[in-house]
């Protein structure tokens, strides 16, 4: 069955293929499909191949989500697509909810987190993360240094019990900075959303201006250095 | 996944590991990151006449980081500013056997050399 051997999941794309219209039913080819459910035959839809997270809760491309109303939406298409509903139901409906549910699941939990759904905003429109491989100079000593204290860590013996605590000591002020910066990042990172959603025109074209544009690369630069932060703090928190 | 003999000779014997004077004129660094791993190497060359006649380096990161840093460090040595900003990732994946996963991993040895060649270059021009 074709439409079964569609991407799924994550590896849905790529996007900047028109936005769709719906096709026709897969089972009984009426034009008549309303929300993911057939009105002639009533067999549930599978998301559409260019299907985004965004379009699918049906909130625009804006990055202030409210977590209340996403998760509303979550369950309302949760229960829709749900595989127990389909039990009963053909082999090809089932695999249809099963794969709309994992789609979803995924939806929502990139959406949820700030940092994923900037992340996953930035793949959409430029097709892959991109993120820049430059580091501010500073960031990258400090992790250095943390690096460097990790090592002299796992150099020092067991039984030298003063050494080791004061190694930790360091570390623990180290892991607290690293969470102080990474908030400071938040914060800018929330800054710059307010201002992107400002241009946001609620319009449902993938087509951005270059003020836009120009949001995503201040904010590709944030997204950048989470990844180095979160390994840090990984790698303190394995030793303390 | 397994490394191949020579990623796991690099990691246990790493070549040329260490540092050099940053402050030193004839010192270049160069510091890059992969920012989905968070995976970051310092590469430092030490040039005298336009040829490299030292490299260190410091990596934290995955053995095939490490393993390509190491082997970027043995080919720079003794080459010209010029033959060492050529050298491909692609060369160091052959050398390596690196499996596609771990491209990402030389990406970062190509661009730390070409980071600290740049890095040197900016220090020396201001006079
Ligand atoms: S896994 Fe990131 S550099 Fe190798």
């Amino acid at each position: 069955m074709e439409i079964l051997s569609q991407k799924t999941g994550s590896e849905r794309g790529p996007f900047f293929e028109k936005p769709g219209v719906a096709p026709p039913c897969w089972n009984c080819a009426s034009n008549n499909v309303k929300m993911y459910n057939c009105v002639s035959c009533t067999s549930i839809q599978q998301f559409l191949h260019d299907t985004d997270y965004f379009t699918i809760f049906n909130i625009g491309y804006t990055l202030h989500i409210d977590p209340e109303n996403l998760e509303k939406k979550y369950y309302e298409l949760s229960r829709r697509f749900h595989p127990d509903y389909y039990q009963n139901r053909s082999k090809a409906e089932q695999e249809i909810s099963l794969e709309n549910t994992a789609f979803l699941n995924k939806a929502y939990q990139t959406l949820s987190d700030p940092f994923k759904r900037c992340a996953y905003l930035v793949q959409l429109i430029e097709g892959d993360k991109n993120l820049p491989t430059e580091v501010p100079a500073a960031l990258f000593e400090e992790i250095f240094e943390i690096q460097e204290t990790l090592e002299t860590l796992r150099d020092t013996d067991e039984s030298d019990e003063a050494a080791r605590s004061a190694l930790k000591t360091v570390l623990q002020n180290a892991s607290e900075h690293m969470l102080q910066f990474e908030s400071e990042e938040k914060a800018q990172l929330d800054h710059l959303f307010t201002k992107w959603d400002a241009l946001e025109t609620g319009r449902k074209e993938r087509d951005f201006s270059d003020a836009q544009k120009k949001l995503l690369v201040q904010m590709k630069q944030i997204l950048s250095h989470a990844g180095y932060i979160d390994r840090i703090l990984q790698d303190i928190n394995a030793v303390l | 996944m397994a490394y191949s003999d020579k990623v796991i000779d690099h990691y246990n014997n790493p070549r040329n590991m260490g540092s050099l004077d940053k402050k030193d004129k004839k010192v270049g660094t160069g510091v890059v990151g992969a920012p989905e791993c968070g995976d970051v190497m310092k590469l430092q060359l030490k040039i005298s006449g336009g040829v490299i006649e030292d490299a260190r380096f410091k990596t934290f990161g995955c053995g095939s980081a490490i393993a390509s840093s190491s082997l970027a460090t043995e080919w720079v040595k003794g080459k010209t500013l010029d033959e060492a900003f050529q050298i491909k990732n692609t060369e160091i994946v052959n050398e390596l056997n690196l499996p596609p996963v771990k491209i990402h991993c030389s990406v970062l040895a190509e661009d730390a050399i070409k980071a600290a060649i740049s890095d040197y270059k900016k220090k020396n021009e201001t006079e």
